[in-house]
C-alpha cells in the first residue's frame, strides 16, 4: 500500500522551478552567441523572479519566505548535520534549501539586471557591467551544482525522490 | 507526464543548444587574418581607426583574432564591430537592437 502524502509545492511554485532552470541553462548557453534569444530568455527569467518574491510574500504555505528562510546559525547548523547524516526532514525546503532560494534569487536578479543594463546606451561598453554579468552567471552555475549535490543527499538521507516532488508536488506525510 | 519522461524532454532541452552552440560561433578569422599578435596595430591605433569611421568608441577587446570594439555609431545606434587588427578594416558589425 502506498504512504499517505500530502501537497507540499503548489503548481507555481512547480512551473517557476522547471522554467528558471530550462531557461537559465538556455541562457548561459547562448550568451554572445545568439543575441536576441539570450535577451529575451532574460527578460522571462526577470519576470520569473518577480513572480517569485511576490509568490514568497502571498502564496501557498511552503512558497512563501516565512517558511523557510532561518537565521545563519540554524542553516549552519542544519549543514553540519546533514554531512553527519542526521538533519531532520521538513516537508517544505530546509534551511540550506532556503538559504539556497535566497542566494539563487539575489544572483539571479543581479544577472538580469546587469543584462538590461548592457542594452542602454549609458552602459553599452561599460566593462564592468558585463564582467559582474558574467561573474553572477558563473555563480549560478556552482549555486546550481549545490543545489544538486544537496537536493541528492537529502533524497538519501530521508530516503524519498525530492526531483519527483517537483514535478508531482506532493510528498510523504511522514 | 511521468518522471522518466520528464527527465527524458529536460535532458533533450539542455542538450539542443548545447550540441548546437558551436554552429552558432562566429568565425571572423579569415577576414581578421591570421598575424601574429605583435604584428598587430595596438589598441590606441585601433580606437583611432574606428573614430575615424564615425565611431564612439567605448570599449576594446580581442575575440576571434579580431579587435571588437563597443561601440555608438554615427547614427547613434549600440554597435559590436569586428576589426581586422592589421588593417583596421570593419569586417563584421552587430547592432544591439
Amino acid at each position: 500500500m502506498q504512504p499517505a502524502t500530502v501537497r507540499v509545492w503548489d503548481p507555481l511554485v512547480r512551473i517557476f522551478h522547471w522554467s528558471l532552470a530550462i531557461l537559465f541553462f538556455f541562457a548561459f548557453l547562448t550568451g554572445d552567441e545568439w543575441d536576441k534569444p539570450h535577451e529575451i530568455a532574460g527578460y522571462i527569467v526577470g519576470g520569473l523572479v518577480v513572480f517569485r518574491i511576490l509568490w514568497g510574500l502571498v502564496g501557498s504555505r511552503h512558497a512563501r519566505f516565512s517558511d523557510f528562510v532561518y537565521r545563519p546559525s540554524t542553516v549552519i547548523a542544519f549543514l553540519k548535520d546533514s554531512l553527519r547524516f542526521r538533519a531532520g526532514r521538513y516537508l517544505g525546503h530546509n534551511p540550506a534549501g532556503g538559504a539556497m532560494v535566497i542566494a539563487l534569487l539575489l544572483a539571479i536578479a543581479v544577472i538580469c539586471v546587469t543584462g538590461y543594463m548592457m542594452t542602454l546606451d549609458a552602459w553599452w561598453g561599460v566593462e564592468w557591467v558585463e564582467e559582474v554579468h558574467e561573474a553572477a552567471a558563473n555563480t549560478t552555475l556552482v549555486l546550481v551544482g549545490l543545489h544538486l549535490l544537496g537536493v541528492m543527499l537529502a533524497s538519501f538521507e530521508h530516503r524519498e525522490n525530492l526531483v519527483r516532488a517537483m514535478f508531482t508536488g506532493r510528498k510523504r506525510t511522514d | 507526464m511521468s518522471i522518466k519522461t520528464a527527465t527524458v524532454f529536460l535532458a533533450a532541452v539542455i542538450a539542443l543548444p548545447t550540441l548546437t552552440a558551436s554552429a552558432f560561433a562566429s568565425s571572423d578569422e579569415a577576414s581578421c587574418g591570421n598575424a601574429p599578435r605583435d604584428t598587430w596595430m595596438s589598441e590606441d591605433a585601433v580606437r583611432s581607426h574606428a573614430a575615424e569611421k564615425g565611431y564612439k568608441v567605448r570599449n576594446v577587446k580581442v575575440e576571434d583574432g579580431c579587435y571588437e570594439i563597443y561601440a555608438i555609431d554615427s547614427e547613434g545606434r549600440r554597435v559590436e564591430a569586428y576589426l581586422n587588427p592589421t588593417t583596421g578594416d570593419v569586417v563584421r558589425t552587430k547592432l544591439d537592437d
